[in-house]
């Protein structure tokens, strides 16, 4: 039973490891938190949904559709809003994010309705039972993916000229500029790679869930207590956060109050935001 | 130099005579508008435009003057709705006295919140009040004393003062209006009194505000109490109004953005600037969505995100500022003059 709880925590963690990610890589390059996250990934539900009903493919094959659709989503949002509001206020930049989440939440809702739609998977799907464990496969499959989109993160930062651009840039932006990065078009890129990674979580989450117009907004919550978890900005601090929260979740969940694991998480935020607001691992 | 001191001394006072008759004026057709309006459901809309506008003004204090970005006040509109309807269901103790009761109560809980988060900066403090909003809500759906997720519904004894239930809108719109008008006036005094200045001092340079002995800690705690206590007496109102509270009409998240979203569209940190966003944006949005009906769910707030947007992208400083602009560009050069220096006064 312990173990059971363990290993769902751990592939429940993974997917919010990497929701968090897409919202740490924009922290640590501007600055500015995306409250719109969840929403992001909620359009990629609702895509992965739509070609699941119209042409009956499964999410898992329209997965790099949705990630490269968000891709450009991204850039043109960081071009079109969010590079006008680098200079503002924080309060603008809040409420600019806050508006974005309003606005797509409620065209989706004004497009599809509030109905909870679900996807028919065609393959991986079904249960395991080995040693009296119950393993979910589509929960797996959300996991190895998860966990292979940040192997390819990582190589992707430390391996390409636009990865090394986007890292030289997070660490001082002036210095980038004066060695000759294109700052702009590696703020661009980072929220195309952000929400790129969100939609790989929303492509597998949508054979699990239920995809409904508001279902982001939970995981944006997520993330943020993961991001607070790992430290503002860390890309390991995510991945390190996102799954505490699935284990905190799940093993609260069984042993103790199932009710109490939400409150019980964000208890924890509040608490790390207050004694260590460079979080608990503190890296950055 | 000491003649056009005078003169613009005698202008100034012109002016400000004028912008109290426009108020008076303002006031006084107000107290006249049920006279006009008759409709039970625009009565409704006016009931609720106000109290959008107190909602508002009292997010207006934390969030304008005191610069924290509070994203939680729906935990102190349900402190003041459940504690005064707790208090008649189980004590049969009148709303009236509820009333006060959760204001203060709310206070005390925005001062030991605030005393752990009003020292976190920027997105910290707007993050941390979210999750607390989202904590109250689940363990409130969850608490049977309070009535888990069903809620409470306030007992009806229509037409008694003492249970603060009336059988037609007039009295509850009354009620509303001198909120409104009280805590407008409220935050004229403050805007203009040791708080106001500090707080202007605070926002343009912290740590030289600090140095000179202004403790910008006392300051922001200051305003999140008053704003906790006037938001729980809006709580209050809207139990006794609606007569049916839960943890999904009064707990909800969007509910604490929509307040400061309000605010912003305005124009936060002047006093008219929370009176102007209530006025365009809910009236708009209730009565698109009421001409629309089924077909345009969410529209309403499809509005709400694209108003946030395109406020921080054309004028960051809001209607207020926007109405400013467009006075200025059609007047006079003489009147631009004037206008600026209004600008100064109403800063």
């Amino acid at each position: 039973m312990l173990l059971q709880s363990i290993i769902s925590g751990l592939l429940v963690g993974s997917i919010y490891a990497l929701i968090a990610v897409g919202l740490t890589l924009i922290w640590g390059i501007m600055e500015l938190v995306n409250f719109a996250h969840g929403s992001y990934m909620m359009l990629a539900m609702y895509f992965c949904w739509a070609m699941n009903m119209m042409l009956g493919v499964d999410p898992l094959l329209t997965m790099p559709i949705a990630a490269g659709l968000l891709f450009f989503v991204g850039v043109l949002t960081y071009r079109a809003i969010v590079s006008r509001i680098m200079n503002a206020s924080m309060l603008l930049q809040i409420f600019t994010t806050f508006g974005l989440q309003f606005l797509i939440n409620y065209i989706m809702f004004f497009i599809a309705r509030p109905t909870f739609r679900t996807v028919k998977i065609s393959f991986l799907e079904g249960t395991i039972r080995t040693g009296g464990l119950f393993l979910d496969k589509p929960m797996m499959v959300a996991g190895v993916i998860c966990v292979l989109s940040f192997f390819f993160l990582n190589l992707f930062l430390r391996h390409t000229k636009v990865g090394k651009g986007i890292r030289a840039t997070t660490d001082n932006p002036r210095a980038a500029l004066a060695l000759g990065v294109d700052i702009e078009r590696m703020y661009a890129y980072t929220w195309g790679i952000s929400l790129a990674l969100v939609a790989v979580a929303g492509a597998v989450l949508c054979r699990i869930l239920y995809t409904y117009p508001t279902v982001g907004d939970k995981f944006t919550l997520f993330a943020f207590v993961a991001v607070a978890l790992g430290g503002f900005g860390s890309i390991y601090g995510a991945l390190f956060g996102g799954l505490m929260i699935g284990l905190v979740e799940t093993v609260v969940g069984v042993y103790a109050i199932p009710w109490m694991k939400l409150p019980a998480v964000f208890a924890a935020f509040i608490l790390i935001l207050v004694i260590r607001p460079q979080g608990l691992l503190g890296w950055k | 130099m000491e003649v056009t001191e005078s003169i613009e001394g005698t202008r100034k006072r012109e002016e400000r005579r004028t912008s109290w008759l426009v108020w008076g004026g303002l006031v006084v057709l107000l107290i006249l508008l049920p006279l006009f309006i008759k409709g039970p459901y625009y009565r409704h809309i006016v009931i609720f435009t106000l109290m959008y506008v107190v909602l508002a003004q009292a997010w207006n204090l934390i969030g304008g003057y005191a610069g924290q970005i509070a994203l939680g006040n729906a935990v102190f509109f349900a402190i003041g709705a459940y504690t005064s309807s707790v208090l008649l269901v189980r004590a049969d103790v009148t709303p009236w006295l509820g009333m006060l009761v959760g204001g203060v109560f709310s206070a005390a809980v925005s001062l030991a919140l605030g005393y752990a988060v009003l020292r976190l900066q920027g997105h910290y403090f707007a993050m941390a009040t979210i999750a607390f909003n989202e904590i109250v809500r689940i363990c409130f759906a969850n608490w049977r004393f309070v009535g888990g997720a069903q809620g409470i519904s306030v007992p009806l004894h229509m037409g008694s003062l003492y249970y603060m239930e009336f059988p037609s809108k007039a009295p509850y719109y009354y009620i509303m209006l001198f909120m409104a008008v009280f805590i407008t006036l409220f935050v004229y005094v403050l805007d203009r009194s040791r708080f106001g200045f500090y707080s202007k001092a605070i926002k343009q340079d912290e740590l030289a505000a600090k140095n000179r002995g202004i403790s910008s800690f006392r300051l922001k705690q200051v305003a999140f109490a008053l704003n906790a206590f006037f938001t729980a007496l809006v709580g209050t109102f809207y139990a006794q109004y609606v007569l049916y509270i839960s943890p999904d009409s009064v707990l909800l998240t969007s509910n604490s953005i929509l307040i400061a979203v309000i605010a912003i569209v305005g124009g936060f940190g002047t006093v008219s600037g929370p009176i102007l966003g209530a006025v365009f944006v809910f009236p708009l949005t209730e009565f698109l969505r009421a001409y629309l009906g089924g077909q345009a769910m969410g529209l309403n707030y499809i509005l709400f995100g694209a108003a946030a947007i395109f406020v921080v992208l054309v004028e960051p400083n809001g209607f207020v500022a926007l109405v400013k602009r467009i006075r200025r560009g059609a007047g006079t050069r003489n009147e631009k003059e004037r206008s600026v220096e209004l600008g100064g006064a109403e800063g």
